[in-house]
């Protein structure tokens, strides 16, 4: 075999076992949910649902935000206009007149929008002539640099004076207006003054026009928003704050970091006047919590507040409950919201503690659903799925299964909160079988073909590990053939890591099955992955078809894998029982480029070319040959009736060391290569990068040899074995000292010591290898 | 007296013919008119070399109404010229001027424009463009009840710049300049193009039309400010979708023709579905296509010559600098267009 280090370096990246085009990369949000809180339809908060990005700064956050904000809002600025007229004009008109009619459209007499023309049929000169104002305040409602790009800004000489003439005729109008037609002026004077910097103006219209107010509208609370947002930090601002996240959903994004969560909310508290201020401030402090908030929900339970405020934060603390459980569960990976510095290793052991105690979490929540809603007044669907998959957590499946059975039947079929419900069934069916016996209820066949259809991945993807964990890594391997359908970095792939931690090519985590059976599977499962597969194959009903589907193309793969899991045992014979199934067109084909890598020669090498072309690459190898060849120099290097023992030692030698991380043959042990010698974590790493089978059979070799010479050789190369596994054990240190590796190796100590006329020859003369070994007579 | 008065005037007009056909020096110039491009392209780039274009005409920025501060520059160039692109050509800027913004302003307002304007130019050659020119030109299509705010903001940026000031011209204020005045400047470049509205003259080719040109060239005269000659070299699709007119396609290409059925002179029809630019062309939609063909072209170069009073050295320009536009002409019909200036 014969190939370079380089070009294999490249061809390595290219390989399609382990995908992307740039190189996997560290994904920011992997969350297990299935659970969608827009199913439940909670408008206004739509942008405020659990994730991580609003707690962090994420490589994606500027794209994610651009996501959360299209949500559209409950536009009360149209409500309250649509209240002004009476309920006389429809929204759209409304919307059509205030946001997008230019000036000259609401001046015509002959206007075709609706709210123009009831304003001029009830002869509300006041009201068209403030919308006529407030568009031509609306460029001013800005900040400005320079068009001109001049150093000096100067775009405030330019326009200060103006907004300073529109400030002036808005608090006119103000004092010759009433109601609502005044309060929208006195807010155009505010915000055309907060564009102005001139916070004291600010303070001196609120408190004229908007401080005393009792019943509050829409209008209130932007005025609120522009007064508050220009103070510095304080329990008052807080209170604020807090009023205007309940109150202006428009304002929502804008004011949620305003609130200051170094502020205890008991201070908070201390300045509410009445219930709708506690509420308020639950809220926002629940919503700025990425922890347990249950305490949140149980005052806004206790003071009666508005049911969507705690419809959203039980929703949020379900999605909560999902990721730290869930996420570890079924990913391997920490929950999507961590504090913990990135570089950490994760503990593992912490993660399984910190659920433990989540879990013991989630029954005072289900305590608090069961408490709060013993009325059943509550919105159905969301505390009915709440209770059912929170039982579900908790592993109590039959309970869980009792709340879906009960909801399904009060929700229409095509519901998209049916659908939620079918999955936690599906879940609990699945995970309460008896681990050794469990299978793919029939219930949920269905199921997981509509998933497939939608691209449901992490609910399949949940299923297959609940197998996995009842025993049946059959099917489990099955499902994970239907996830993550193209190789791409799409929102609905999954990812996850392996429980034995062995790590993936440049990273620690997989997406396809392929790489994850490499890492996670024995042979002893895949061969009974094989056989069910093989079975399967008779199987002609639509969801076999489908479960089998993927994989069937690729039986091939699978009996290289078992095959090369065998090699990785040491078990040469059952190795080539796999690989004689393997069609010889894999060995061809573009997936792994074995045509390239087996074309050097694995049973020949010299102290020096390990990994560049040598003179004995000539003749062609497969994978099933080089175990077939190997098995029976293994057997005649082992007959004692055998005359050339060493010398076959010595090819068996050879071979095996090829097979390692420094041979030309690594790929019999390993799907890809890198120079960094970092431990996988898969079962012959010890072999693989410490040549231990190598080094015994030269010595074996040397052992029977009659020659002198060649004896010094297989010496020598036991010490390039030892020399390897001493670099190996130094890779990573500060004292990694050559001189000192040498030193340390007994075995060129023994070959000094033994044959001092051919050590530096063998040690220091590259041409060396050939002279010994042709000592030993050719063959 | 009179075979005298006869043969003085025969001389005369013969000088006046020997004057015509004095060799002209002539500068070859592009126009460039594309905002968004950081750099041109190879093959543009290779008109100028090949051509041996001397000037190119860039626009920095157009100047349009603002309802903050009264104008404000727009569609800002994207184009930067470094010293490694080796072109040779002199980059002068160009900035296009909306009429609109001469309708309520004052004087000071225009003393502000122009110091803006000169600012502006002055920062985009810094930054962007390598190398500077001594002159800067306007593009205002201004009415005569335009023109003394016009007239006097050029008049401000020369006082301010001290630059050559040279405007474009169009053929009616070239026609009539009695009306429309005479912009004060050092030269001006004759716009002999888009001569009628496009909307409005439907078998009229709105870019050039022969017949046209013929009635705004009239007879030679001298216009009192030095010329500068400019000739259109792009083409353009209008389409027009339930006999409303929609827009022009901005980028065309060949393929386009494959789906259009003649219908009389300038106009086709759509035979199939397609979609081009943002438009989704629907079977029956209408296209008034006007191109400038190569024969056009070197007609009305010869027509403006033989009609207008040229100094012994004048910058033809072709509008405008795109390579795909170009691709209509090879090199010889566009070098002979300048080289008609020149005999």
């Amino acid at each position: 075999m014969k190939y370079f280090i380089t070009f294999l370096l490249l061809l390595a990246s290219s390989i399609c076992l382990y995908i992307f085009a740039c190189g996997p990369q560290y994904p920011d949000e992997v969350r297990f949910s299935i659970l969608r809180p827009a199913v439940l339809q909670q408008k206004g908060f739509e942008n405020f649902h659990y994730s991580r990005h609003l707690f962090q700064y994420t490589h994606d956050y500027e794209e994610n935000i651009k996501e959360l904000q299209v949500t559209p809002l409950p536009d009360e600025n149209i409500a309250l206009w649509s209240r002004y007229c009476k309920g006389q004009v429809s929204t759209a008109e409304i919307e059509e007149a205030v946001y997008r009619s230019d000036t000259q459209s609401v001046q015509s007499a002959s206007t075709q929008n609706g709210m123009i023309q009831y304003l001029q049929k009830t002869n509300n000169k006041q009201a068209i002539d403030y919308i006529l104002f407030a568009k031509e305040c609306e460029p001013f409602n800005r900040l400005f640099f320079n068009p001109w790009e001049r150093d000096n800004n100067g775009a405030d000489e330019q326009v200060v004076p103006k907004r300073n003439k529109l400030i002036e005729i808005a608090l006119k109008k103000a004092t010759q207006s009433l109601n609502d037609i005044q309060l929208r002026y006195a807010f155009l004077a505010i915000r055309l003054a907060y564009y102005n910097n001139d916070p004291a103006l600010i303070k001196e219209i609120y408190q004229q026009y908007f401080s005393k107010r009792a019943q509050k509208s829409i209008i209130d609370y932007w005025a609120l928003y522009f007064h508050t947002i220009i103070q510095p930090e304080s329990v008052s601002k807080n209170l604020d704050i807090a009023r205007v996240y309940a109150n202006a959903p428009d304002k929502r994004m804008a004011v949620i970091y305003e609130y200051k969560k170094n502020i205890a909310i008991s201070s908070t508290l201390s300045l509410a006047k009445n219930n709708n201020d506690r509420a308020a401030v639950y809220l926002i402090d629940g919503v700025r919590n990425p922890g347990r908030a249950l305490l949140n929900l149980k005052n806004l339970y206790l003071l009666n507040a508005k049911p969507e405020y705690l419809d959203f934060l039980l929703m949020r603390e379900i999605n909560k409950l999902e990721d730290w459980l869930y996420t570890p569960e079924y990913y391997l990976f920490p929950p999507s919201i961590s504090f913990e510095p990135y570089y950490e290793e994760i503990s593992y052991s912490k993660i399984w503690k910190n659920m433990e105690q989540d879990r013991v979490y989630a029954r005072q929540v289900l305590q608090f659903i069961d408490s709060a809603n013993a009325a059943g007044t509550k919105n159905k669907v969301l505390w009915g799925t709440a209770k059912a998959y929170v039982h579900l957590m908790l592993k109590e499946h039959n309970q869980a299964l009792t709340a879906t059975t009960a909801l399904q039947k009060v929700i229409n079929k095509e519901d998209a909160a049916f659908y939620q419900l079918q999955m936690i069934e599906a879940l609990a069916l699945t995970a309460r079988q008896e681990k050794g016996k469990a299978i793919i209820p029939e219930k949920i066949k269905p199921l997981l073909l509509t998933s497939f259809q939608k691209k449901n991945y992490p609910f399949i993807f949940a299923i297959a590990k609940e197998l996995e964990y009842k025993g049946n890594t059959s099917d489990a391997a099955l499902l994970m053939t239907k996830v993550n359908q193209k190789n791409e970095w799409l929102p609905e792939n999954v990812y996850w890591k392996n429980a034995k931690g062995i790590n993936n090519k440049y990273v620690d985590f997989y997406w396809e099955y392929f790489g994850y059976l490499d890492a996670q599977y024995s042979a002893a499962q895949l061969n009974v992955l094989i056989k069910n597969i093989n079975a399967g194959k008779l199987n002609k009903d639509r969801f076999s078809e489908w479960k089998y589907e993927n994989i069937q193309k690729d039986m091939s793969r699978l009996y290289d894998l078992l095959g090369t899991k065998y090699i990785r045992e040491n078990n040469l014979e059952a190795a080539l029982k796999a690989f004689k199934n393997v069609n010889d067109t894999l060995w061809t084909s573009a997936r792994y480029s074995y045509e390239f890598y087996l074309a050097a020669n694995p049973f020949y090498t010299n102290m020096y070319n390990e990994h560049t072309p040598t003179h004995a690459d000539t003749i062609r190898y497969t994978k099933t040959t080089i175990t077939s060849t190997l098995i029976d120099y293994v057997k005649k290097a082992n007959d004692p009736l055998q005359a050339d023992r060493d010398y076959y030692y010595f090819l068996a030698a050879n071979c095996y060391l090829n097979m390692t991380q420094y041979g030309n043959s690594w790929m019999m042990r390993r799907y890809y290569w890198t120079s960094s010698e970092r431990t996988t974590g898969i079962v012959d790493d010890e072999e693989y990068f410490n040549c231990t089978l190598a080094k015994k059979y030269y010595l074996e070799a040397k052992k029977f040899t009659k020659s002198k010479k060649f004896a010094a050789l297989c010496l020598r190369m036991a010490g390039r074995c030892e020399k390897h596994k001493l670099n190996h054990a130094y890779e990573y240190s500060f004292n990694r000292d050559e001189e000192k590796i040498f030193k340390q190796n007994g075995y060129y100590r023994a070959l000094k010591t033994q044959y001092p006329e051919y050590y530096d020859d063998l040690i220091s003369n590259c041409e060396s290898f050939e002279n010994y070994f042709a000592s030993r007579g050719r063959r | 007296m009179k075979p005298f008065i006869a043969t003085f005037i025969a001389g005369i007009t013969a000088i006046a013919f020997a004057c015509k056909t004095k060799p002209v020096i002539v500068q070859p110039s592009f126009y460039f008119w594309k905002s968004n491009n950081y750099g041109l392209s190879d093959a543009e780039r290779k008109y100028l070399d090949t051509l041996n274009i001397q000037k190119l005409y860039v626009k920095f920025f157009e100047v349009a109404p603002d309802p903050v501060f009264g104008n404000a520059p727009i569609a800002k160039t994207s184009l930067h010229i470094s010293k490694w692109d080796s072109i040779n050509a002199e980059i002068i800027p160009v900035v296009f001027i909306k009429n609109e913004i001469f309708l309520h302003v004052s004087k000071a307002g225009l003393d502000s424009l122009a110091d803006n304007l000169f600012f502006l130019v002055n920062k985009i050659t810094e930054e962007k463009i390598v190398t500077t020119s001594n002159e800067i030109q306007l593009d205002c299509d201004w009415t005569a009840t335009t023109k003394e705010q016009y007239f006097y903001l050029l008049k401000s940026l020369k006082r301010l710049s001290q630059k050559t000031i040279s405007v474009t011209l169009r053929l009616y204020p070239y026609k009539y300049p009695e009306k429309m005045g005479v912009p004060p400047v050092d030269k001006a470049t004759l716009m002999c193009y888009n001569l009628v509205n496009a909307l409005q003259n439907e078998g009229i080719n709105s870019i050039l039309d022969l017949d046209e040109l013929k009635r705004y060239m009239g007879q030679q005269k001298k216009y009192p400010v030095r010329l500068d000659i400019a000739l259109p070299v792009y083409s353009w699709m209008l389409v027009y979708q339930n006999e409303q007119f929609m827009g022009p396609i901005s980028q065309q290409d060949n393929s386009l023709l494959d789906m259009l059925t003649p219908l009389n002179k300038l106009w086709y029809e759509v035979s199939r579905d397609t979609v081009v630019d943002n438009y989704y062309l629907r079977s029956g939609d209408k296209i008034k296509f006007e191109t400038i063909t190569p024969d056009i072209l070197q007609q009305a170069a010869i027509i403006v010559k033989q009609n207008t009073i040229l100094s012994d050295s004048v910058t033809v320009s072709l509008f405008h600098l795109d390579e795909q536009k170009l691709s209509n002409y090879s090199y010889e019909i566009l070098h002979n267009v300048f080289t008609a200036f020149s005999e």
